[in-house]
């Protein structure tokens, strides 16, 4: 095996590399989800651990499983680089250092929203998050939406409108949402026969 | 609400969502609407928060589980948070007999347009607060086109933001 082939698994890493690497990700990945992501590709390209096109397949993969896509990414190439084990140590050395800090950033952020000055400085912060989140919303929708797939984009458009009704105005579950999302998706939401996948 | 059920919400949340943000309406719903366990403006703070530090957008549930129940609730949403990823490894071995098959995509594609509806409505309950205060809903609808044309990282604009609400206290307007 070698680092050439996409898709093929490297168990040579030594663990305790592969924690410092991971580690080091972690703590120089500031500006959210894009500035982890190009740093991590960066670090472990430099270090000749896999390619460009492996590090693009596993960034694939990471964004099916549940929850934060940047940890199950970590997982991944832990085990692409040195299996179970790999995994475990990439993930966990990824996700603590970063934990900490935002630790340390949330009781701090406590501190100076106590007096009037600071809690001035959330409320500006604030209307920003919400810009963030509509941006977040249209981006996510952007990207995700086969919109070449006429049909499929105008089912899924009904949906995002459907989902936003049902939760911001109706005051529906997000569980049932997300789960009616997931249904539909699989029933109705399916690329043509012999059209592209992905 | 004990550390187990905390943890169990965290847990439940990560696992029915998939990217950064997106288990921030499940959050919202368990923790501010049905529980009461801490306000908007600490939920505001968090996800502000999540986009300071390094690491992923989605670490902003860390600072929920701080603000929600201290040390425990940090360290439940940390476990909340881990766990699901790993089932990234069944993945990796499963990815190439089920990824291409058009279920499995439309499902991808379900789950992917309810999160959008999701932070739409998570976005809407950040502004119905603003709505009595016109400054604020100027530096929302600024920073929302200024994201959206430049594509520029978050942090200046949440700093400039933040700048912007202490510049209007020492103006004399409200902000509450």
């Amino acid at each position: 095996m070698h680092a050439g082939e996409i898709g093929v698994l490297i168990h040579d890493v030594p663990l305790p590399q592969l924690a410092l690497a991971f580690a080091k990700i972690s703590v120089h990945g500031w500006g959210g989800g894009s500035g982890t992501i190009y740093t991590m590709q960066n670090e472990l390209v430099r270090r000749g651990w896999i390619t460009s096109a492996q590090f693009g397949l596993d960034f694939g993969i990471s964004r099916i499983p549940p929850g934060i896509n940047l940890i199950a990414l970590a997982v991944i190439l832990g085990y692409r680089l040195n299996g179970p084990k790999g995994s475990v140590v990439s993930g966990v050395a990824f996700v603590l250092p970063f934990s900490l800090i935002t630790l340390v950033l949330t009781m701090g952020f406590v501190t100076v929203t106590s007096n009037p000055i600071g809690g001035a400085a959330v409320h500006g912060a604030v209307a920003v998050t919400a810009a963030l989140t509509f941006a977040l919303a249209f981006e996510t929708a952007q990207s995700w939406v086969p919109w070449q797939e006429r049909r499929v984009a105008s089912l899924m458009s009904v949906y995002i409108v459907a989902s936003f009704v049902l939760v911001a105005l109706l005051h529906m579950s997000v569980v049932f949402v997300i789960l009616g999302g997931g249904v539909a998706g699989a029933a109705l939401f399916r690329p043509p026969e012999g059209g592209p996948l992905l | 609400m004990n550390f187990l059920d905390l943890f169990l919400v965290f847990l439940k949340a990560s696992v029915l969502s998939s990217g950064g943000l997106a288990p921030l309406p499940l959050l919202q719903e368990e923790l501010i609407v049905q529980r009461s366990l801490l306000g908007s403006a600490d939920f505001a703070s968090a996800l502000a928060i999540g986009r300071i530090g390094p690491g992923p957008n989605g670490k902003f549930v860390l600072s929920i589980g701080y603000y929600a129940a201290g040390i425990p609730g940090f360290i439940a949403a940390l476990i909340g948070m881990t766990l699901p990823p790993f089932l990234a490894i069944a993945l990796v071995r499963a990815h190439r007999r089920l990824a291409t098959r058009p279920w499995v995509i439309g499902l991808t594609r379900g789950i992917t347009a309810s999160s959008v509806g999701l932070l739409t409505a998570v976005a809407y309950s950040f502004i119905e607060p603003l709505l009595g205060t016109p400054a604020l809903l100027a530096i929302l609808t600024i920073s929302l086109v200024v994201l959206l044309i430049t594509k520029i990282d978050p942090l200046p604009v949440l700093a400039l933001g933040g700048l912007a609400g202490v510049a209007l206290y020492f103006t004399g307007v409200s902000l509450s």
